[in-house]
């Protein structure tokens, strides 16, 4: 195991093909590196196989072929060890997927005691400081069908980070929710992304693209069209696709 | 729960009608108050129910074949609930034999034919008559008890029904209670096998990797049997036979041995045999067997009763149908709580321990209630294996008293009462878990 630290790929995968039941080609070798401290958003149209991408590095998918290394340990191996590798991966979910049965501040302590083997009252510790860092320490005993879709959200987020992982990766977090509360989420990304932890976002809000993003990537039919800077990929465009893609959501 | 579902204005507003109002309080007791509502019925039964009289004659063996004088006895027996009053107590003397006097003096005495009103008997106590007579002629005392009969007015002679069905509530409760606790754990273990990942198909074992598997898997495990049966004194010995079945299960081990094939089928098993007939094969083919047959394998009395084989059988059948009520519950919660799980680095058990689970157990907490009352209700299968249950101690009352109507009214009221107090208390068990959850 070679854990880096500053730089060097804190994410690489290669060649990845991926197909679903009923033929659909999910992802058509698509090799990508993510280093550590970036930021990196994908985009492209729904069914371009990007969430499929991002599931696939938190082995939530399984690949067909190719490989995924992720913090210097192959996913792709027999022998990895998936649920050490994803301790150090936190997922946010587009529908949040908080534990209904547990207030908010147990769904952030749940996994550290069950995995971390953290003492209840540690987890607690965590568990608050976390909520106060997303904003919401009020809400640390409700339920979360006592919450709005922002707050949800933003538990979900510290639900992750409570796990301190080394990367985060995010699966369109704001689809789900009202515009006015989209912000709020934002707000907690970008604050994370300063922190400079290795995140990997699919979202469509082209407004954090470009405040966070060191690179986009914009996927289609299960390839990488192209990569670029945020600047570069709004203003020079290379692809037929890319251009069309991205008038048609900047005109929204 | 009607009114939840209305809308707001007219949620708020109070019930009209006087349905309306029975039912909004019905739906929202609290547990306790049905439980009171519960001993409340009991305790109205057995108030109403008649003081049951019962007639005690005790003949003096001295004296049995000699003629002369001698006293017997009827002791007249309150057994209970209630007090009895208006007791009248008849007794026809048998041939042979003539009255002397009798203590206290009888109301009226016509020929052979005496009659007494008794005073009020409170309930447990008793009043006993003694009958001084002159054995005239050749009045056997044995021809005395089997001539008369006694006879009281407003209650019968007879054995008191509450205190003889409620020894059958009490096994038809603990039959009831250990049978469901076994199916509630034959139901969970089941129902996770059952969502467990699906082996291959059954044509996989045809396939090259699975052929040289088993084969080495055979040869592996006859060879293992060869050696260790060099040890043990009565192994059976290696036989063509032995060797065919062994190498067969061997072969298939992997498929079999899937929890997910062992689940399905003990649930296609169970389902598909009637209650009463697993019963019946617990009482009477796997238990002589357990007695017989595996005692002496085991050189020791093993010792298997007809309860316990009445519990076993319940138990394993209603597992197989509570098994697919935990599946349910369990694929109904959404993919997405066990990939939230997984993505903290929880392993397969620990989601489904700590996030899955506590979901699913509160949803089929509804479904599981249901089996516990139809369980309750089937522990009368029990009685077809002399085990003294509610049921078996109502029909024993008939065949005693000739009193189906009473009988089997007093049998179908016990099971309501049962029932009901259970359902109560399993929606109460459901309001209290349903906090936090939609």
């Amino acid at each position: 195991m070679n854990a880096k630290n500053g730089s060097g790929p804190m994410i690489e995968v290669e060649n990845a093909e991926k197909h679903f039941s009923g033929g659909v080609h999910a992802l058509r070798c698509v090799s990508a590196k993510v280093d550590a401290g970036e930021v990196v958003v994908i985009i492209g149209p729904s069914g371009s196989g990007k969430s499929t991408l991002l599931r696939c590095i938190n082995h939530l998918e399984a690949l067909d072929s190719g490989s995924i290394t992720v913090d210097g340990m192959r996913l792709t191996d027999k022998a990895a060890d998936i649920n050490k590798i994803r301790a150090e991966v936190g997922m946010v979910f587009q529908s949040f997927n908080l534990f209904p049965h547990l207030t908010a501040l147990e769904n952030i302590t749940l996994a550290q005691r069950v995995v971390r083997r953290r003492s209840a009252r540690e987890a607690k510790d965590v568990a608050r400081d976390l909520l106060n860092k997303v904003g919401i320490p009020e809400k640390a005993d409700v339920y979360p069908d006592k919450l709005s879709g922002g707050q949800q959200q933003r538990v979900a987020i510290a639900r992750a980070l409570a796990m301190q992982p080394k990367i985060m990766l995010f699966d369109e977090p704001t689809s789900a929710l009202d515009p006015e509360m989209i912000k709020e989420v934002l707000d907690v990304m970008l604050s994370l992304a300063h922190e400079g932890m290795t995140m990997v976002v699919v979202t469509h809000e082209m407004g954090f693209a470009r405040a966070a993003a060191r690179r986009i990537i914009f996927m289609d039919e299960g390839q990488i069209i192209e990569e670029n800077t945020p600047i570069g990929l709004y203003e020079s465009p290379k692809h037929e696709r890319t251009k069309l893609f991205l008038g048609r959501i900047l005109q929204q | 729960m009607t009114h939840e579902s209305l809308s707001n204005v007219e949620a708020c507003a109070a019930p009209r009608t006087l349905t309306d109002r029975l039912f909004y309080w019905t739906d929202r007791a609290p547990w306790w108050v049905l439980v009171l509502v519960g001993l409340g019925i009991l305790v109205f039964l057995f108030i109403i129910s008649p003081a049951r009289m019962m007639v005690d004659r005790q003949v003096p063996t001295v004296g049995a074949s000699a003629a002369g004088s001698f006293v017997y006895t009827l002791e007249v027996k309150n057994a209970g609930p209630a007090e009895a009053v208006g007791i009248s107590l008849t007794e026809e003397l048998a041939e042979g034999l003539k009255l002397v006097s009798a203590d206290p003096a009888p109301t009226s005495a016509e020929g052979a034919l005496l009659q007494w009103d008794l005073s009020a008997i409170k309930a447990g106590r008793s009043t006993t008559v003694e009958i001084t007579v002159q054995a005239t002629g050749g009045g056997v005392p044995g021809d005395l008890v089997r001539a008369s009969t006694s006879d009281l007015s407003w209650t019968t002679v007879s054995i008191d029904i509450l205190r003889f069905l409620a020894l059958g509530m009490r096994v038809t409760i603990l039959v009831t209670l250990y049978s469901f606790i076994l199916a509630v754990f034959m139901g969970l273990v089941a129902g996770l096998g059952r969502v467990a990942k699906q082996p291959e198909g059954l044509s996989s074992v045809l396939r090259w990797e699975f052929i040289w598997k088993g084969a080495l898997r055979v040869a592996a495990g006859i060879a293992i049997y060869y050696v260790l049966a060099q040890f043990v004194d009565r192994a059976p010995a290696l036989t063509t036979r032995l060797v065919i079945v062994l190498a067969v299960l061997l072969y298939l081990a992997p498929r079999v041995l899937h929890p997910y094939t062992m689940a399905t089928m003990y649930v296609e098993v169970f389902r598909g045999i009637p209650m009463l007939v697993q019963v019946l094969y617990l009482g009477f083919v796997i238990r002589p067997f357990v007695k017989t047959f595996l005692s002496e394998a085991l050189g020791t009395q093993v010792e298997f009763s007809e309860f316990n084989a009445a519990v076993l059988g319940l138990g394993l059948g209603y597992g197989a149908y509570i098994a697919e009520v935990f599946r349910a519950g369990i694929q109904s919660i959404h993919r997405g709580q066990m990939e939230a799980a997984r993505s903290l680095g929880m392993n397969y058990s620990q989601a489904m321990r700590h996030v899955i689970l506590p979901q699913a157990i509160r949803r089929v907490l509804p479904p599981l209630a249901n089996d516990g009352v139809a369980l309750l209700k089937d522990s009368s299968f029990v009685s077809v294996l002399s085990v003294a249950d509610l049921t078996r101690q109502g029909r024993l009352y008939m065949s005693r008293t000739y009193r189906a109507f009473e009988s089997w009214n007093m049998v179908a009221v016990s099971y309501l009462v049962m029932t009901f107090l259970f359902s109560g208390l399993a929606r109460a068990l459901e309001r209290r878990m349903s906090q936090g959850e939609r």
